[in-house]
């Protein structure tokens, strides 16, 4: 009962948070999309890190440390600090530079005008929705089973066939409701303060639980005495990365490029005050990822010294290790907290997912179809609105039929992102890029990604590599390199082969 | 503290670097004049040189330019540290070196994007873009 309490408590604070920041809303679409570009550097930090960050950066962290050893860190954290932020300073900038000069809102729209092409529109919309949709259903279903998880036993006369605990059905229409809450009423403002409160969050009880976790499994007198003593009990296979292939690990470099194509990201970037606002977040970015994801992998693979037993179910299911240690170790003050944790690193990914698909169907769709300029701006916020009620209830209303193989998505989804990063660069630096060429990109992507996600079982196969046969040699990679070169091949050849772009549409975008 | 003051105080190792920076400024004061530029010009020819001359940096700002580029290339290579791929030496006891190494990535870095913000910030980002008059905005004109 007390963690369940807890989660009500952060819950309610987070509401109270969304409808405060409402109180500043100006009234136009501009503000309720983009905060009117007020964003300072610390909020910009805070949102970027929060929505970049999900659930995964806690239990997923640890949960592939207890499974994979240290060489997790290396694989998804040090290299996405180097790439987030080389996406941040050549990508972030520019685009936020073009979405003041010009007026946009969303991707698409800065894609039909550098492209002089409408189409180009009408075959990057579904790809873009098609690849945020998993990672929402993701996020509401984790919610849903993490609050079900941690309240087990404290409502027994409610839910006796859950033992006690909040079913998933409606802890997840719980966490759905609160986020829509404040993304409708706070629009862009209420998501960007509500993200910097929940990163906060999520960071100062991963540092916390990790010292508790390192005091009571250790034993010793001194914290450091603790680490070191749990440092000796760590199998040799754990603290080297002798199970991981090297080519899979230098491959999976490509995959964080896929900040640089997020759509929710894009339209953080337009909310910055100033390009001076992104100075922050470039240098901070890489320093907070280590916060987080140091400690996480470290009570991961301590996990594995045998100094606590570890359960035959938790084994299997290594994303419950950390929620296991914590239920074990820690107090229910601290399980809430961690539990309220969780929930913030998910839904501060929800909130800016949710958003920005509603501003994608509002604007690329009904405006842009509907000759926006004969509509007031009360109408487009109220568009905005309708769209997002509708996003989430249908997020929802899938969530509930279950669809467990959603979760294997994840690095897919990420994989297609990351394929269509060369269309964002050459846009932006390449004046040779032409639309067609933007189309035999964004159709190899489709082509490709479509095959490999096939031959690895439909995502069944997480282990699934690319396997390059050269010279009687074999080569795994990820299968986001060979769909990335791909990607690469035919934007730069098609482009070179057709009729370059106009001068007019050029000077708009490079001076 | 006083590491502190004698790294940034007046006299301080920071401060007599920009010193020599600011006497290296004066020694190549314009690009076009400076000998270094006139190098570039008979290797890489009119086309670069000029393209120097319009960025308005000094001849500092466009080695420590390069600098910042090969190092977060230098980073990036780094990343790939297959000489510690099966070392299990645990550092100050508790942390494996492998983990050690690659949060040393992350704090490098840090520092590698924060030089990138002091010598290849473009000039164009220094003040806000003035928000010009809507032209499609992407929607049907």
């Amino acid at each position: 009962m007390t963690q369940l309490t807890i989660i009500a408590i952060y819950l309610g604070l987070l509401l109270a948070l969304g409808l405060f920041s409402s109180r500043m809303f100006r009234g136009t679409s501009k503000d309720y999309l983009l905060a009117s570009h007020s964003i300072g550097p610390f909020l910009l930090l805070m949102s970027l890190f929060g929505t970049t960050m999900t659930a995964f950066a806690l239990v997923g962290s640890t949960g592939e440390a207890y499974k994979e050893g240290i060489g997790v860190y290396g694989l998804l954290a040090s290299s996405s600090g180097i790439i987030h932020s080389l996406c941040f300073f050549v990508i972030g900038i520019r685009l936020w530079r073009f979405g003041r000069r010009h007026g946009y809102v969303t991707q698409i729209q800065f894609f039909r005008n550098r492209l002089d092409s409408e189409s180009i529109g009408l075959l990057l919309f579904p790809v873009l929705v098609s690849l945020v949709i998993p990672y929402l259903l993701i996020g509401v279903m984790s919610a849903g089973t993490v609050i079900n998880k941690v309240s087990v036993g404290a409502l027994p006369g409610m839910f006796p066939e859950q033992q006690g605990a909040v079913p998933p059905w409606l802890a997840s229409l719980v966490i759905c409701g609160v986020v829509l809450s404040y993304v409708f009423f706070g629009g862009m403002r209420g998501t960007v303060w509500a993200n910097a409160f929940q990163t906060i969050v999520f960071m100062v009880l991963g540092v916390v639980t990790f010292y508790v976790i390192a005091r009571e499994l250790g034993g010793q007198t001194s914290f450091l005495d603790n680490l070191r003593e749990i440092g000796r009990q760590i199998p040799h296979e754990k603290l080297t990365r002798s199970e991981m292939g090297k080519l899979k690990f230098f491959t999976y470099c490509l995959v964080p490029l896929s900040v640089g194509m997020f759509p929710h990201l894009f339209q953080h970037w337009l909310t910055a005050k100033s390009a001076e606002s992104f100075k922050l977040p470039i240098v901070a970015h890489p320093i907070l990822i280590m916060i987080v994801w140091v400690p996480c992998v470290l009570v991961g693979v301590w996990a594995t010294s045998g100094l606590i037993k570890i359960p035959p179910p938790i084994d299997a299911h290594p994303n419950a290790v950390l929620p296991f240690l914590v239920g074990k170790l820690a107090s229910p003050v601290l399980g809430g907290l961690l539990a309220a944790g969780i929930l913030a690193a998910i839904m501060s990914s929800l909130d800016s997912q949710f958003l920005c698909l509603g501003t994608m169907f509002t604007n690329d769709i009904v405006l842009h179809y509907a000759r926006s300029k004969t509509m007031s701006d009360r109408t487009k916020i109220a568009i905005a609105r309708a769209f997002i009620v509708v996003i989430v209830a249908v997020t929802y209303g899938l969530s509930l039929l279950e669809p467990r193989s959603v979760f294997t998505m994840g690095v897919w989804c990420f994989s297609g992102f990351a394929s269509l990063f060369p269309l964002v660069f050459a846009a932006i630096y390449w004046r040779r890029l032409t639309t067609a060429g933007a189309f035999a990109s964004v159709l190899t992507v489709i082509t490709t990604w479509c095959y490999l996600f096939y031959r690895s079982g439909y995502g069944e196969d997480r282990g699934y590599t690319f396997d390059l046969q050269l010279f009687g040699d074999t080569y795994s990679m990820m299968p986001v390199a060979p769909i990335f070169a791909a990607s690469v091949v035919a934007l730069v050849l098609v482009s070179l082969l057709t009729r370059p772009p106009s001068e007019t549409t050029l000077a708009k975008f490079f001076d | 503290m006083r590491i502190v003051a004698h790294l940034i105080g007046h006299g301080g190792l920071l401060y007599q670097a920009k010193q020599y920076l600011d006497l290296a400024n004066i020694l190549f004061p314009r690009p076009a004049t400076s000998f270094p530029i006139r190098v570039i010009r008979v290797i890489c020819g009119e086309h670069i040189v000029s393209f120097y001359e319009k960025s308005d940096f000094t001849f500092i700002g466009f080695v420590m330019r390069i600098i910042v580029w090969v190092l977060i290339a230098v980073l990036l290579i780094a990343h790939q540290d297959n000489f510690l791929w099966r070392n299990d030496t645990m550092v100050w006891g508790f942390m494996p070196i492998g983990l050690a190494y690659h949060a040393g990535i992350s704090i490098a870095a840090s520092v590698a994007w924060f030089l990138a913000t002091q010598f290849c910030w473009p000039a164009e980002n220094t003040e806000n873009a003035k928000p010009m008059p809507r032209s499609s905005g992407g929607n049907r004109p």
